[in-house]
């Protein structure tokens, strides 16, 4: 990390299954998050979604998916996870903007 | 033109200048310039000379030559007289130019005694004295050694000056008993301790006319009206033509620069002729209305309601959030990405070779957001040195002031740095460009091939982006608003008045915003918002702004919008109570009737204006306040010039200010008759019939409340003269 960058937690994604559903596992440290990938469900996403606000509030963090397989919803999930990080990214940039950060870590 | 100056002037008759006797105090010997700078330093502009039995021509004529035109010095003596075995001090006073007579005779009357023994008889003051035209002014009654009334009934029945025949009393609220029992009565300092000199001429007799010299005094005393119309005359005056009452009769009246009196029964058609005299000064554009006093007038002064009172939140720091309470209210979700979209796309496999080879269709969208605040953040730096460098090229003080050399180099430096800003803000521009066309060139690609080739469209965004600054955005807003919401908004007070040992009157103004919590039944709303709304907005703004990352954020908002009157709210503005308030040491403070009427009265006293008409302003008011404060306020604004109207039926301000103009006003079996005079002359001529006149004094003291007193009090003789 050179100087000037601001530190990055990484967090654990995964995806599983149970039964005949996939879900996608966000795992931010204080609980674990779930995405189902094959029922459309917004309220739920979301939800997840206000959580990772919060989350980023405290910290920068992006995640990084286990397993990676060549099926299908390894395929999803690697393209949700590759998109998501991003805008996680940039909206922890626009929160230390706007300065809602909690404890925010200072560069350098 | 000394008119302004002549008011201020204070006599003393009785000054000493020397320790003459065994008893008299040391502190009596003054030099001549040193007793110039102490008279110089009060506002006595008039000082007799009144050594016991003894007049020094020499120490008299120094002192003259210091006083120089600005103080007159007249020449006398304090005899002691013997009548009946009794001993007694009279002044004699004379004039300046007789000094050196007065000298002679003194030399010739004490030669061979000393001061301590010397004594002259009533016959021998006039034979010696009388032919110098003088002033008498014997010590009498308090004033010790005093002359008994058949003394100076003696003195009065010999001289030739009778009216010159005057009774010096200890101060000045003898002078007035006196006065109101028909006796000419003064006083002086007759002064021990030069020391004292100062405080003491605080309370010397004040001259309401002014007095050019010994001989104009001597014609003042004698009430003799020319020389009293020819002072009034030379103060400024009207010639006035109203048409005060319902039968059109016409009223012709002269009034002063000064104070103008209009006393009488009552119904006798003052108010209608303080009516007229406003409407005659504001048809010739000069402000003046009639003062009339009354409790519920205070209020409505200092705006209590409020209806006048307006506030500039931004003078105040506080941003008044139009745009951010817009925001709040206007929000909507955004949706997210759902998974079918990226299943769909996945399952899908793209046939078309053409469109494989596009490469484009990878890519993923751009946050646009940095380039933006970028771009907006040049511009408004650049801007704000545009307006700079256009505010120095308009100031004129900076011209006149600065050297142009340094204007100019300020200006050329100002100049480049925009023009670099400039650069700088067009590379931002294409910046931000190049990125929105980038994302949108992806979005459009990707729209395309999914048509062409009806696959579905590969998905840019779980929209967790979009959805996430969403939120951001209602709570920047949100945190604006309840930030400035606890702003505190000082008021400054005003101050209202005095009221005595109670202190100082301010009225208060308390402006608080309706944050959700405050519950102050007697602050009012400052908008059509009622107090309901206000409280129930703020707050469903604090529910919105705790539930920012919760799933019922837009419930909240939605609660917000439905509350009565909500779309009045558009800005803190429509949120703000406030009270207004009279406060002593900054507590509530209700004042009475008669506190209302003084303060009302003192407040248009202080108002500067040229002319001041005031409607019995004595209502509610004690006697103290009105001698204390409200008629040496009359008194002064008569020194500065300006026309005072004052109707009145109360002695304190008819008698005590002593009017150039009294305007009296009587009821007859035929109708009303007008009188006017003033209590110089004692008289009152009825305007209508020269030949009908009255006595100022008698009719004072009959038609005014508490006339008698009020000549018995604090009368000053001067002013009666």
């Amino acid at each position: 990390m050179g100087k000037g960058e601001e530190f990055m937690e990484i967090y654990d994604a995964k995806m599983i299954k149970d039964g005949e559903n996939h879900y996608l596992e966000l795992n931010i440290k204080i609980e674990t998050l779930r995405i189902s990938m094959t029922e459309d469900l917004p309220n739920e996403i979301k939800s997840v979604f206000n959580k990772l606000i919060l989350r980023l509030k405290s910290e920068h963090f992006n995640f990084k998916l286990e397993s990676v397989d060549t099926d299908l919803f390894s395929q999803v999930a690697t393209e949700y996870i590759g998109q998501l990080n991003r805008e996680l990214t940039a909206i922890h940039g626009e929160l230390a903007h706007q300065k809602l950060l909690v404890n925010p870590v200072k560069a350098g | 033109m000394r008119e302004e100056n002549d008011s201020n002037m204070k006599i003393d008759v009785h000054a000493h200048t020397k320790k003459t006797k065994q008893g008299e105090a040391e502190a009596r010997d003054i030099e001549p310039k040193q007793f110039i700078e102490i008279i110089a330093g009060t506002d006595v502009r008039i000082v007799a000379i009144t050594n016991h039995n003894v007049f020094d021509y020499t120490q008299y004529a120094a002192i003259k030559k210091e006083a120089g035109q600005d103080i007159q010095v007249w020449p006398g003596v304090e005899l002691d007289v013997l009548e009946d075995d009794r001993r007694a001090h009279l002044l004699v006073i004379i004039s300046p130019q007789k000094a050196q007579s007065l000298s002679e005779i003194m030399t010739k009357i004490t030669s061979g005694k000393i001061p301590d023994t010397f004594s002259i008889s009533i016959k021998g003051v006039i034979d010696n004295f009388d032919h110098l035209n003088p002033i008498y002014i014997a010590h009498y009654h308090q004033k010790k050694p005093d002359l008994l009334d058949e003394s100076i009934e003696k003195l009065v029945s010999a001289t030739k000056f009778p009216s010159r025949v005057i009774k010096e009393v200890t101060n000045s609220i003898s002078a007035g008993i006196y006065i109101s029992h028909g006796h000419r009565s003064i006083f002086g300092s007759d002064i021990q301790d030069w020391e004292k000199y100062g405080e003491i001429a605080r309370d010397l007799p004040d001259l309401r006319l002014p007095v050019e010299s010994y001989e104009h005094f001597c014609l003042l005393l004698e009430k003799d009206a020319n020389a009293i119309n020819t002072i009034l005359d030379k103060k400024k005056s009207d010639l006035i033509s109203l048409r005060p009452f319902e039968d059109d009769t016409e009223l012709n009246l002269k009034v002063y620069n000064d104070i103008n009196v209009l006393f009488g029964s009552k119904g006798t058609g003052k108010t209608m002729i303080l009516n007229a005299i406003a409407k005659y000064y504001r048809d010739k554009g000069i402000s003046a209305d009639v003062f009339e006093t009354g409790a519920e007038k205070l209020g409505a002064n200092y705006d209590l309601k409020g209806k006048m009172f307006s506030i500039d939140l931004k003078t105040h720091g506080v941003d008044y959030c139009t745009n951010e309470i817009d925001s709040v209210k206007t929000a909507t979700e955004k949706d997210v990405t759902n998974p079918s979209n990226y299943i769909q796309y996945f399952s899908t496999e793209i046939k078309n070779k053409n469109a494989k080879k596009i490469i484009i269709q990878n890519f993923v969208t751009g946050n646009l957001k940095q380039f933006e605040r970028n771009f907006a953040s040049i511009k408004s730096t650049q801007e704000k040195i545009t307006e700079f460098l256009s505010f120095i090229r308009s100031d004129q003080t900076l011209r006149d002031n600065i050297n142009t050399k340094k204007i100019g180099a300020l200006e050329t430096s100002l100049q480049e740095v925009i023009s670099e800003l400039d650069g700088i803000r067009g590379n931002k521009y294409v910046e931000l460009k190049i990125n929105q066309l980038f994302n949108s060139l992806i979005a459009t690609v990707k729209r395309e091939i999914s048509r062409k080739t009806g696959t579905p469209e590969r998905p840019v965004t779980t929209g967790f982006q979009d959805y996430a600054l969403n939120r951001i955005g209602i709570e920047v807003s949100a945190r604006k608003i309840k930030s400035n919401l606890k702003k505190v908004i000082n008021i400054p007070n005003e101050y209202v008045g005095n009221l005595g040992r109670k202190g100082d009157l301010y009225c208060k103004t308390d402006v608080v915003f309706q944050d959700g919590h405050v519950s102050d039944g007697s602050l009012s709303p400052k908008s059509m918002v009622t107090k309901h709304p206000q409280k129930y907005f703020s707050r469903k703004m604090e529910e919105i702004i705790d539930s920012l990352c919760d799933t019922n954020l837009f419930e909240k908002i939605e609660e917000l919008n439905s509350i009565e009157n909500s779309e009045l709210i558009k800005s803190l503005y429509e949120l703000l109570l406030f009270k207004r308030y009279f406060v002593v040491d900054n507590k509530s403070y209700l004042p009475s009737n008669g506190e209302i009427s003084m303060l009302l009265l003192h407040k248009e006293l202080s108002e500067d204006k040229d002319v001041y008409i005031l409607d019995e302003p004595e209502k509610s008011l004690s006697n103290d306040y009105i001698n204390d404060t409200i008629v040496p306020l009359i008194k002064e604004k008569a020194k500065v010039c300006k026309k005072i109207f004052i109707s009145t039926h109360d002695a304190n301000i008819a008698v005590r200010t002593l009017p150039y103009n009294s305007i009296y006003r009587e009821h007859k079996s035929d109708g009303y008759d007008t009188y006017v005079g003033n209590p110089f002359s004692n008289n009152l001529t009825n305007i209508r019939d020269r030949t009908d006149t009255l006595d100022w004094k008698e009719i004072s003291m009959k038609t005014l409340e508490g006339g008698k007193e009020a000549f018995g009090e604090r009368g000053r003789i001067y002013g009666d003269i």
